[in-house]
């Protein structure tokens, strides 16, 4: 996010395509306990435009997944509001949940264990607490290139995965 | 469907300036919004004629020394709650809710050395309401600056946000009316300028989902 705060369009490119990933588990079970099961892709593009929009919000100091998925369930709700015209309490309710989301958690948490420990640990590091792939490395002690191949199965594995469970 | 998104939000990619972090923001809305209303004071009202032998009591020092830094904490929490992820500590709050009950405090203790009948008469009589349309004009001009400061950033609790940021500008507002205000009695500050805070913190909150929407 650091680099696309910076005008890097391959960074954000990527980014959004982690997010949307993120945000397709998230919406899917956020939306389906307001009833709403038929609009995820829709609601994922509000998400990512409200990123858009509001990514001057975002404090690279400070880790990524809570502004990600604050925004996210505002957002979502709003959506979720617009589509049943949701009385004013309940969607009250839902901002009164803690932030940190537990649903999202335990959603992205089962989604994640069924990589491998490295593909994890690489995912959780770089595209979750946002290190840079020499941090991970030197975390990890993994090589930096078993790094990136590690990220780029395990995303290609958690697209197909949510790809499987959208059908 | 979302994959055309994202390269059209790519395609949209901008380099962004951070946002200040919510101390500066807060600080640069205090100093506006005392300009503001020493401004409005200056051109409409008059402070009051003792105000050099008002500055020497600790008491009235005190309670305007509350209000402007609960004015100033409230408006680093508006600010604070107005980035997605983040939030306004539990210390914080307790800060600022201290800072308030020592400001009702010392108008009680004040409220002991005052002759009770002449408080209550002076308290209770409606020459407070214009005390009260006075601090409401003090508050529009910091107000619509916070706002617009908030709605700048992107609020995922816009109820907190909202009274939060009332709070912040109706207690500035209150500052300057001390400035203001020729009356000490105790029951008039709470009853004319207290009131008006409380309720323009309610009405923040109940507003503040529709004010703050993005």
């Amino acid at each position: 996010m650091r680099r696309s705060q910076a005008g890097d369009a391959s960074a954000y490119k990527e980014l959004l395509e982690t997010a949307q990933v993120l945000l397709r588990v998230y919406a899917k079970g956020l939306l389906a306990r307001m009833g709403i099961s038929d609009a995820v892709d829709d609601a994922v593009q509000e998400v990512l435009l409200a990123i858009h929009l509001k990514r001057h919000t975002y404090d690279p100091e400070r880790l990524f997944t809570p502004w990600l998925f604050a925004i996210a369930r505002y957002k979502l709700i709003d959506f979720a509001r617009a589509r049943r015209r949701l009385p004013s309490e309940a969607v009250d309710e839902n901002f009164a949940a803690p932030q940190s989301d537990e649903g999202a958690a335990v959603d992205l948490e089962a989604l994640l264990a069924e990589l491998t420990p490295k593909q994890r640990d690489a995912i959780r590091l770089v595209k979750l607490e946002g290190l840079s792939v020499a941090e991970a490395s030197e975390q990890t002690k993994m090589s930096q290139s078993a790094i990136k191949v590690s990220i780029h199965r395990a995303m290609k594995e958690l697209k197909e995965k949510i790809r499987g469970e959208h059908r | 469907m979302s994959d055309e998104t994202i390269d059209r939000l790519v395609a949209d990619l901008r380099p962004v300036g951070r946002a200040l972090s919510p101390v500066v923001q807060a600080l640069v809305w205090s100093v506006a919004a005392a300009a503001c209303i020493v401004e409005l004071i200056t051109l409409r009202y008059h402070c009051r004629a003792d105000l050099a032998y008002a500055l020497e009591r600790p008491s009235y020092v005190l309670g305007v020394l509350c209000l402007a830094l609960i004015a100033i904490g409230s408006a680093i929490a508006a600010i604070q709650s107005s980035f997605p992820g983040r939030r306004v500590s539990r210390a914080w709050s307790r800060a600022i809710v201290l800072l308030s009950l020592v400001y009702v405090g010392n108008l009680v203790v004040s409220a002991i050395d005052f002759p009770w009948r002449e408080d209550l008469t002076v308290g209770l009589s409606s020459l407070g309401f214009q005390c009260s349309l006075t601090l409401l004009a003090l508050s529009v001009t910091p107000a619509l600056i916070l706002v617009l400061g908030c709605r700048r950033l992107a609020s995922v609790q816009p109820k907190g946000t909202g009274l939060w940021l009332s709070v912040a500008f109706a207690s500035a507002a209150a500052c300057g009316l001390g400035l203001i205000c020729p009356l000490d009695a105790p029951v008039h500050h709470l009853v004319w300028h207290g009131i008006p805070v409380i309720a323009l913190a309610l009405l923040g909150r109940g507003v503040g989902p529709r004010l703050l929407h993005w």
